[in-house]
């Protein structure tokens, strides 16, 4: 298995209570796969994403991703797995403010020896002719595909998205979705999405779901369909 | 008002620009005060000390003594003194100049002890004491006599006691005063006679004349003229403007510091201001709640400084009128400088504050609300940049200076500051240095100079011969400042001059310093019309060359000449230039110069002057880490996110600090670049008004030795600001960019 996940458990401790957001969470997923997470506010899904994404700790438990233990990392070693194979978009895009389109994506770029090269990758989200925009003279969807080529100039071998449609309307949504469908196609990355929005299951291979810090629904998806297709 | 809790709240949270305002006021806030009161409380003392205790107004030697002195008195309307002094070798490297005793002019007063009541009591200057170890009660031996030290001495003629008038540099350890009784003088002890005056009436001419006529004048020294007691006035005005400019400048970047961390705390706090708007308060209420920030921190800063202005200020006084043989009388606190060194800092933050808050309140509660204002604006200048040929790492930085132009100006202007005052305090000792070295070793070649108290006309085989007399200008009579006039015999071996090219001239013609034809305008070729103070006596000469030299305005010309233009006895001589020590009777000397001593006394002056550049050093230090480090910190503050951002992506921390940290290098570089030419310009200024009434010009020179040091302590301070704020950087979480909207 490319991703695997066994028995995670993270508490958090505030004041004298301790809480537990994840409890013996597993699970698996192979490589060049589309997986989405759901689960109601406070289940522990971003924990968990950022966990295997090498931004947080595990309290116990443990992540593999091709079969290299990163539960076990230093800080130095997480930096340089999260540098070398993970890319992420999150819910609010968090571009910086004050570079441009082309600047935010070399952000990504310049610390990767063998990146996509930026204005091909701008023409791959559609955003072209946006490359000398600052953030703030974008949209939310646009932001968001900035965002999404930042995450894969590098190539990673896993793109995590935090609610990447949160933020966004019907349209623009399914637009953003057809666009990581195209991207899981083009560079066989595999991707992890947290959504509350159970429709868009429809578009990944696996199909999770967290309650209180525990998978309570584990399925494959046979029948996968295209990002336009998709109701809510 | 409840909101008001939350100041102390957000001071707690966000320490370091606030204590680094705090600071930077109570360092203005001392050094308004310490300047001012010390300024103030010698400029106070030492008029009082003029006034009261008489202080000449001119001295002369006459070849033929004065015997009718109260008539002298009456006709011209002055008070005339004949005194009597001696040099007496008090060891191998020093001279002790005993005086007597003073009733009229040149009043003493005891600093310590009991005044002179017996012969064999003496008063001394306590600095030469304290450098040769002379205790109260002390028995000492001077020519052959035991006289008991029964008190220490200050006397209106030698505040700064100078062995001759045209000296720079005293030397506590090889020159000091004494004063015995006259009788003392009478018999046994070797010694010249000269006079004291002091004019209740302008008749100078006519007196001048009288004394010409009548007894032959061989030196007459203004008091303006005069070192000993001009000295501490040119330093005076110098410190009048430090005490104003250095803090008025610390509170000026203060304030763009206190905008710049307003107009952060704002921009966070737009919505809150919307809430609280919509919850029905007033502008005048909220606009009291920012400005009670700016209030504490002046209210604390001016307090902090002002108490420790208080403090330091009667140290200080002490260790100036130390350094010059002055009397303190009495200290007075002038309760102005105090309410000022208070208040002053109020006057400039709460206008500051103001403005920054009259900006945000110009948006309309809903503005606020929905964070307008709060977004990062691009700026004009961000949009135009074109960076595509730079690295992303320079591309980062650059756009990080653009994008707060206020932070980027608090830091060049700091740091521009912080370098001036440390090449000041380098470049004022270089100065020195130079025309020390300049005029005394390029420039004079004896070991040993010896003035007459009469003409002489004996050959002196050892030693060559010359001649001086005080001279000023006849067409411009509005200066009173005289020059000396050498004539100088043939082989003059023992001054070199140069002219601007660094040629040596030939002594053979008439030849004048350059600070002297600055002064009067004058070049070669021109024909300047001058007049000896001493007999009023005037004549033109015609310059031929102008020599490059800083010490004194003197003019040069051969001895022949001199004695002819000048109507002395041909042939005949005042000094005597020598390598080699000579046997010549005292009696007849008017004083004798070891140039060792003087190169010795210039570097016993340069001790404090150097304890001097160190605390100013400190003061720069403390001034550029705040600032350096204040802005390091805002640029990660507003960072937060994007370091945050950047961690998450995987950049190292190498690259984070290098990033973040480095960004503002270059800027440190300007800011030190700029401080170059500001500090040469200012000290040209500084040294002008400084010598405006000496008879003497100080070059401004800057060793690039000294650059360099100036260069490295710069960088050693932003390397410092940087290292303390690499745990900030640290410590940023990752978590931090996912919670929250970025901007
Ligand atoms: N730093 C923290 N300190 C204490 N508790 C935390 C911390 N971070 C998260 N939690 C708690 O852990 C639980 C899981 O949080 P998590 O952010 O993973 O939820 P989520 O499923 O992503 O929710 P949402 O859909 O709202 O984003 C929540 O109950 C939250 O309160
Ligand atoms: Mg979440």
């Amino acid at each position: 298995m490319f991703l695997e996940v066994n028995n995670l458990v993270k508490k958090y401790q505030t004041g004298k209570v301790t809480f537990q957001a994840l409890k013996n969470t597993s699970f698996t997923m192979e490589q060049g796969q589309i997986g989405v997470i759901l689960g109601p506010s406070g289940s522990g899904k971003s924990t968990l994403l950022n966990i295997i994404g090498g931004i947080d700790y595990a309290d116990q438990g443990r992540v593999s991703v091709g079969g290299i233990e990163i539960t076990q990392m230093s800080d130095k070693q997480l930096t340089e797995y999260r540098r070398s194979s993970v890319g992420f978009v999150f819910q609010f895009y968090n571009l910086i403010p004050n570079l441009t389109v082309y600047e935010n994506i070399e952000v990504s770029s310049n610390i990767t020896k063998d990146s996509i090269k930026i204005d091909e990758m701008l023409e791959a989200v559609g955003m072209k002719e946006f490359r000398d925009r600052f953030p703030r003279e974008l949209s939310g969807g646009q932001q968001q595909r900035v965002s999404i080529a930042r995450a894969l100039i590098k190539k990673p071998k896993l793109l995590f998205c935090d609610e990447p449609t949160g933020a966004l309307d019907y349209n623009t949504s399914k637009e953003i979705l057809k666009l990581l469908q195209e991207v899981n196609r083009k560079y066989h990355t595999t991707i992890l999405i947290i959504t509350h929005n159970n429709a868009i299951a429809g578009i990944a291979h696996r199909k999770l779901r967290l309650r209180s810090g525990e998978i309570v629904e584990d399925m494959l998806n046979e029948n996968v369909v295209s990002a336009e297709r998709i109701e809510w | 008002m409840i909101i008001n809790k939350k100041i102390i709240r957000n001071i707690k949270e966000q320490k370091v620009p606030y204590i680094g305002s705090i600071v930077l006021i109570a360092l203005s806030s001392m050094l308004f005060i310490v300047f001012n009161i010390m300024g103030t409380n010698v400029t106070k003392n030492l008029a009082e000390f003029k006034e009261d205790y008489v202080q000449e107004d001119a001295s002369f030697v006459v070849q033929s003594p004065l015997k009718n002195i109260s008539e002298l008195e009456s006709k011209y309307n002055l008070i005339l003194e004949e005194r009597n002094s001696a040099d007496y070798a008090y060891d191998k490297k020093s001279t002790l100049r005993v005086l007597s005793k003073t009733k009229k002019v040149n009043q003493y007063v005891v600093l310590n002890g009991e005044d002179i009541k017996n012969n064999d009591e003496i008063l001394i200057d306590p600095e030469f004491a304290k450098a040769h170890r002379i205790k109260l009660k002390q028995k000492i031996k001077l020519f052959q006599r035991s006289y008991t030290v029964i008190g220490f001495v200050s006397t209106p003629d030698y505040i700064y006691p100078l062995k001759t008038e045209g000296d720079m540099m005293k030397n506590p350890s090889t020159f000091g005063i004494a004063v015995v009784n006259s009788q003392n003088f009478k018999t046994g002890i070797e010694n010249s006679t000269f006079y004291s005056v002091k004019y209740k009436e302008d008749k100078t001419d006519a007196f001048k004349k009288e004394m010409q006529q009548n007894h032959t004048i061989i030196q007459w020294t203004d008091r303006q003229d005069n070192m000993r007691m001009t000295f501490i006035e040119g330093d005076l005005k110098g410190v009048e403007p430090m005490g104003k400019i250095m803090p008025v400048t610390i509170l000026f970047i203060t304030c763009i510091l206190v905008s710049v961390v307003f107009g952060r705390l704002l921009k966070q706090e737009f919505s809150q201001l919307g809430v609280l708007y919509a919850l029905g308060y007033r502008k005048m209420e909220i606009r009291m709640h920012y400005l009670t920030y700016s209030i504490y921190i002046s209210l604390l800063g001016g307090l902090l400084g002002t108490l420790a202005g208080c403090v330091a200020a009667k140290p200080f006084i002490t260790y100036v009128t130390t350094f010059y043989s002055l009397p303190i009388f009495e200290i007075q606190f002038d309760i102005k400088y105090i309410l000022i060194a208070f208040l002053l800092p109020m006057a400039f933050l709460i206008p500051t504050t103001m403005i920054v808050i009259g900006k945000a309140m110009r948006l309309s509660p809903l503005q606020l609300l929905r964070g307008e204002g709060s977004k990062t604006k691009i700026g004009f200048l961000e949009k135009k940049l074109k960076l595509q040929r730079f690295r992303f790492i320079t591309k980062f930085q650059i756009r990080e200076v653009v994008r707060n132009t206020r932070r980027t100006i608090l830091l060049v202007i700091g740091v521009t500051f912080a370098s001036s005052l440390l090449l000041v305090g380098f470049s004022t000792k270089d100065s020195m240095d130079y025309l020390v070295n300049n005029s005394f070793n390029d420039v004079y070649h004896y070991n040993y100079q010896y003035v007459f108290n009469s003409f002489q006309t004996e050959q002196e085989m050892n030693g060559a011969t010359a001649s001086f007399a005080p001279f000023t200008s006849v067409d411009n009579e509005k200066s009173e400042n005289s020059f000396l006039l050498y004539g100088l015999s043939k082989d003059s071996w023992f001054i070199k001059l140069k002219d601007p090219l660094g040629k040596e001239i030939d002594l053979n013609q008439v030849i004048i310093t350059k600070p002297l034809a600055e002064k009067y305008d004058l070049q070669e070729g021109d024909t300047f019309h001058i007049k000896s103070k001493l007999d009023a006596k005037d004549f033109s000469i015609k310059i031929d060359k102008v020599a490059e030299s800083y010490m004194g305005e003197s003019a040069y010309m051969p001895l022949e000449m001199f004695n002819k233009l000048c109507g002395y006895p041909e042939g005949s001589y005042l000094q005597i230039y020598s390598n080699q020590k000579l046997n010549i009777e005292p009696g007849k000397l008017l004083y004798e110069i070891n140039k060792e001593d003087i190169i010795d006394g210039y570097q016993q002056i340069m001790k404090p002057f150097q304890s001097l550049i160190g605390v100013i050093g400190v003061i720069a230090f403390i001034i550029g880490l705040i600032i350096i480090y204040v802005v390091t910190t805002l640029i990660i503050e507003e960072n937060k996110s994007s370091v945050s951002l950047l961690k998450i992506l995987g950049y190292r921390k190498k690259e984070l600090f290098s990033m973040i940290l480095n960004a503002n290098t270059s800027l440190v570089v300007l800011g030190y670049l700029l401080s170059i030419p500001l500090v040469l310009y200012s000290l040209d200024i500084f040294f002008k008004i400084m010598t405006e009434e000496m008879s003497m010009s100080i070059p401004v020179k800057l060793h690039y030795i000294y650059l360099l040091i100036g260069f490295v302590f710069i960088i050693v301070t932003y390397e410092m600001a940087k290292f303390l704020n690499r745990k900030k950087i640290q410590r940023i979480s990752m978590a931090d960019s996912l919670k929250n909207r970025m901007e």
